[in-house]
This record gives structure tokens, sequence and C-alpha cells, in this order.
């Protein structure tokens, strides 16, 4: 089949009306948590997960995906108007937006991020459609070892640049992958770590550690602040919301940092580790450097605006790409999808286009569907989103566990589930105050099984000899830039002691 | 100048909590290396089933030990700094064990006392005792939840939730 009679495959498949229910569902409830400030995307799949398990897997992963790219919409809303990120991606957007907004402009700002998002995001899905049957048959030439190491660099690039503490990431990975050796051994069907148990067969659930680790551990984690708790008491931005559509000037002024923001972001959010929120922050960075006013950012440039919402969104739809041609997550939320489609007995990879074509158009349409169902969504109803905010989180909490409590319940319809997301939240709590991010650990435990299986076949196919490996120049770059990203802060730390030591000379 | 006593105070804390994690995830990773070692490592030109397990215990180990390094390094500098403790305002702790109550209870009686009763007890004790919400409020908002959650996953998702003791009073 041809490229185009693939695109009408899938727009069948998406226009269906079961996947276009979810498919609303999905950015509906992504908008409301982007809206949210606490509840991410992350948190929002986490606890959803094992309701997929009842559904079909396209109506499934048309949901999730929907979930992490309408958060992107949503948490620009309460950015111009309260001067609340709803989500991290949108922080760029308080500086200018909100500045617009007490200026009585916060229409034309959330208009144009509206426009600016559905611009990028659609451009991100373009480059998912035409980018990812061509890079799939370049991964497909790639042999394990090529694969094992891509996958390690992956996992280094994420750890690297989204973790505080490089030290701290490398932890959590390592006991990720410790995690995801629980279980039957694929290699030897040995047990390993099941201590006799049954239930340990099969490994750690997914879903009841992803609930665990960001559900039930954001509900305990916030029950003890005070401040992250409160509402908003009052909508501080004067807001006219009438006249949505930016003039003539603002669009002039907003192309040129809505086509930087989008090339940005598919670039940033392709690359592991980079995704939204680093984009919208490179964007904002390169627009006021390109400016001939840089001294009007954050004082209510639509620049500041139009830039970074569109980098944002087209990185959340560009990081599909690494993760449906070759089946590795560049984010956490990319790792729990992946947790999705291997729940389902599927796993994205370079053939996964051809072994199953009509899951993959169906995913890649619905987000051009998804991305109009936002603009028509957010334009008219900001007001009503903005209201969301304003929910007390003592409602919130209970729901969160109720849905985590019944979603671990339903992967077995057995109460010991429900003990074991409790323990995992208790683990998570944990991790959050000794400064743990749980991102890495989640990453690595849904990479691990892949990477081991990899791994081994390569030892098997060189039958253990090193040198073979030597052979193997694209599987050694990828390895040696892994260990140079861990390696470099050492190097730092020594040239500037090296520095240091010469200026005292 | 005032601002340094209450930095120190962050940042002796957060050294001490990295230290106590350094040492769990040293002992861990030790418990891991030995269970590895029970298994097969090596199976002549293959790998056996704890060699994987092996190396990420032995990387987890040395990275708790850098870990633990790099803090007790850290504690001998700030000593050379004037340490005060400040008045550091204590956060809910009593609302967090209030809710690890309601959880455990719901962990507990979910099977015998059934979802919706287990539920609805346990979103009045959140909503009335913990968070001190209106009671109007709280029930209705209790009532809404259950009952739609309860249709949700029973009657759309198939999950056949628990009845617990509501199943004997019908019958």
């Amino acid at each position: 089949m041809g490229f185009l009679e693939n695109l009408l495959m899938g727009f069948r498949i998406s226009l269906a009306g079961i996947n276009l229910l979810y498919c609303f569902i999905g950015v509906f409830l992504g908008t409301v948590i982007g809206v949210l400030p606490g509840l991410g995307p992350t948190a929002t799949i986490a606890i959803l997960l094992p309701i997929t398990f009842k559904i079909e897997i396209t109506s499934a992963i048309i949901m999730l995906a929907g979930i992490y790219y309408g958060s992107q919409y949503g948490g620009t809303i309460t950015s111009v108007l309260v001067n609340i990120p709803g989500e991290a991606a949108s922080v760029v957007t308080c500086f200018d937006g909100y500045q617009m907004a007490k200026k009585g402009r916060a229409g034309v700002a959330l208009g144009i991020a509206a426009f600016g998002s559905f611009i990028g995001g659609t451009a991100g899905i373009i480059a998912v459609t035409t980018l990812a049957p061509f890079l799939s048959s370049i991964a497909l030439i790639m042999g394990p070892l090529e694969y094992s190491s891509l996958m390690f660099l992956g996992c280094s690039l994420v750890i690297y640049f989204s973790s505080k503490s490089l030290l701290k990431g490398l932890i959590m990975a390592a006991i990720g992958f410790l995690l995801s050796t629980i279980g039957m051994d694929v290699m030897t069907g040995a047990e390993r770590f099941t201590f006799g148990s049954q239930s340990l067969i099969e490994g750690i659930n997914i879903a009841l550690l992803a609930m665990g680790l960001f559900g039930i551990s954001e509900v305990l984690y916030l029950a003890e602040k005070e401040k992250e708790r409160e509402n908003p008491s009052v909508l501080t931005a004067s807001t006219s919301l009438l006249n949505l559509l930016p003039k003539k000037k603002d669009w002039e002024d907003s192309a040129r940092p809505i086509a930087r923001g989008t090339l940005l972001g598919i670039l940033l959010g392709v690359l592991p580790g980079g995704g939204a929120v680093i984009s919208s922050f490179i964007s904002y960075g390169m627009e006021k450097r390109l400016s001939k006013h840089p001294d009007k950012f954050g004082q209510g440039a639509i620049e500041g605006v139009a830039g970074p919402e569109t980098a944002n969104n087209a990185a959340a739809s560009g990081a599909f790409i690494p993760l449906l041609t070759l089946g590795i997550p560049p984010n956490v939320v990319m790792a729990l999808l992946l947790g999705a489609f291997m729940i389902h007995g599927v796993t994205p990879g370079p053939l996964f286009i051809n072994e199953h074509p009509t899951l993959f158009w169906g995913i890649v349409t619905s987000m051009y569907i998804g991305n109009i169902i936002l603009v028509i969504l957010n334009v008219p109803l900001i007001k009503v989103f903005v209201q969301i905010l304003f929910v007390p989180y003592a409602f919130l909490s209970p729901i969160i566990l109720l849905f985590c409590f019944i979603g671990a319940y339903s992967l077995n319809n057995n109460p010991i589930d429900i003990l074991i997301v409790f323990i995992f939240g208790i683990i998570g709590y944990l991790m959050r105050k000794f400064e743990f991010e749980p991102g890495p650990l989640m990453l690595t435990y849904v990479l691990g099984p892949i990477f081991e299986k990899s791994l081994s076949q390569s030892i098997l196919l060189t039958q253990a000899n090193p040198t073979l490996f030597i052979t193997r120049p694209i599987a050694i770059i990828l390895f040696a830039v892994s260990i140079f990203l861990y390696l470099s802060p050492i190097i730092r730390w020594y040239l500037t002691r090296k520095g240091k030591a010469k200026s005292v000379v | 100048m005032l601002i340094i006593p209450f930095l120190n105070f962050r940042i002796m804390d957060k050294i001490r909590k990295d230290i106590i994690s350094a040492i769990f995830l040293a002992l861990l990773s030790i418990s891991v290396i030995f269970l590895s070692f029970q298994m097969s490592v090596w199976q002549r030109s293959y790998p056996g089933e704890g060699l994987f397990p092996l190396i990420f215990g032995v990387l987890l180990l040395c990275l708790s030990i850098s870990l633990f390094i790099i803090n007790i390094k850290k504690v001998n500098l700030i000593k050379e700094i004037e340490d005060q403790k400040p008045n550091v305002k204590r956060m809910k702790q009593g609302r967090l064990f209030k809710y690890l109550a309601t959880i455990l209870f719901y962990v507990i009686c979910f099977d015998i006392l059934g979802y919706v009763l287990t539920t609805g007890l346990v979103f009045l004790t959140i909503l009335i005792f913990i968070e001190r919400r209106n009671y109007f409020i709280s029930f209705l908002v209790t009532l809404i939840t259950v009952f739609f959650s309860f249709f949700l996953f029973n009657s759309c998702l198939n999950v056949p939730l628990p009845l617990g003791i509501i199943k004997y009073l019908w019958e």
C-alpha cells in the first residue's frame, strides 16, 4: 500500500465512532490535567493504564496519546490567566503570557498560543507521518548489538538531560533495570527474585508500579504540603476573551517564532531527553536572542508566547517518532505508552509499521483529529477550563486514590494488587522525600527486558568474543557517546580544577 | 546573612537524607549481588540468568558508594561553617499519617466490606475528617463518585467489583 492509501486507512480507523470518542476523552482529560498544577500527564497516564487493558489497543493508545499532547494545551491557559503553569512546559509562557493578560491582551495570548500549538502539533504529526516509515526502514538494518547500544544511549540521554542529579538519576535507572529482572528470564526461562511466589513469575506489573510511583505518591506527597494544595482565590488577570483572534500585526510578529518553534520542537522532541520542557525554554531563549527588542521580553512580548508554545507542542508530537519507529521512548510519558503497548502484546520498533499498519496509521491520524478537537475545545471553552483550577485539591486526592485502587484491582480482580500499589506508593513518596526522581526508574523498567534480550542475543551471536564487537562501528560510537555523557561531570570537574590551579600559579 | 543558617540547615538535611539513602541502597545492592551469585551467571559462551542482576547490582553498589563519599565530603565542608538550626516550620505530617491509615483501611476492608461501602467510608473520612470539608458537599461528592465509578467499572469495563456484605444483605 502506498503512503496515501495508508493515510486514508488511518483516517478511516481514527474517525470510527469509538476511536473518535476515545480521542475526545483523551484530549479533554489532557486539557483538564494540563490546567491542574501538580497532576501531570505522567501521573494521569499511570492512573489510567489499567483501564486501557479493558479497551481495544488502538482506542487505548489513541486516548493515552491524546492525554499527552492535550496536556500541553491545558498548561497554557493557567500560565496566561493566573500566572500558574499547569505543566512544566508552560513555565516560560508565564513570563510574557501573564504580562499580556495584565495589559488586557489575554485573549490574544491564548489565541496565538492555541493557533501556534495547533501549527506546531500538526507539523510534528506530519513529521511522524513522513519520517516514521523512513526511519523504520533504516532501523531494520541494525542488528541486536546496534539496537541495544542505541537503547543504552537513549536511556543515557534521558537520564542526563532530565535528572536534577546525574548520580541519583543513574541510581534510579539501575534500580529500574533490577526491578525489570524480577520474574522469568526471557533467555533461559529460569526464575529470578521470585522467592517462590507465583504472582512474581511474570514480574511486577508495570501499571502497579506506575500507579504507585506517580499516582499514590502524589497524594501522599501533597498531603503534607500546604502551599501546593492552595487554589488561586481569584482570577488575577483581567481577561478579555471575546477577542481571541490575533490581529494582523500579532500574526506578523508571531509567524517567524512559530516557524522556528516548529522546527526546534520536532528536532528536540525526537531526541531522547529533549522533549516539550526543554524545547519551550530553548525557544524562548532563541526568540529573545533573535529579537530586535529583547528588552520587551518579560513585558508581554507575543513572540515569547508564540515560539515556546509552538515548540512544546511540536516536541510532544515529535516524541512519537523514536517510540513508534525504534521502540525507544524519549521521555517518561512515552515509556508509559510503551508499557501500554507491551501490555497489549505489541512492541513498537522497526517492524511495528509493517506488522501493525492499522494500529500505526490509526494512532498517527488520530493525532491530526485530536489537534483539531483541541483547537475547537480550547478557543471557546477557555473560561470553563480555567474554573477547573479552582476545584479544591481535597476533592481530587480521594478521586486519584480511587482510580489507582480500582485500576489495580481490575488487573487480576485480586485485592492483593491494591496492597502492592499502596506499597509502591509509599516507596514513591519516600523517593520524592529523599529527592530521587522516579522517571529514570520507570524508563529503564520498561526498557530493561528489551535491552537485556537484545544484549544477550548480541553476546550469543558474537560467541562472547569482544573483538567482534570492535567490528561494529555504529554500536561502538553509540556506546562511546553514552560513556562520554556519564564521564562528562568528572571531565568538567577535572578541567575546572586544572584551570584553578593554573590561575593560582 | 539571615538566610545562611537556614541554607546550612537545608543542606545538612539533604546530606543526611542522601547518606541514609546511600547506606540503604548499598545494603540492597549487596543483597542483590549475593542473590545473583546463587543463580547461574555464565553458561559457556552464553549469559546466565544471574548476569544482568549481578551487573546492575554491582553498578548500584558503586553508585551508592559514590553518593556516600560525595556527601561525607560535603559534611566536612559544611561543619567548617557555623551551623545553627533555625526554626523551620514543620510540615503537616498529621494529615499524611491520617491518609496512610485511611488507605490501609481501604486495603484491608476492600474485599470484606465490598467496593461501595469501603469507598464510601474512605471518601467520607478523607473529605470530612482529614480535609474538613462541608458535610453536605462531602456526602454529595461521595455519592456521585461511588456510584459513577461503580457503574463505569462494573458495567462499562466489566470489572467485577466485590460487593462484600452488601451481597449478603441483598440475598
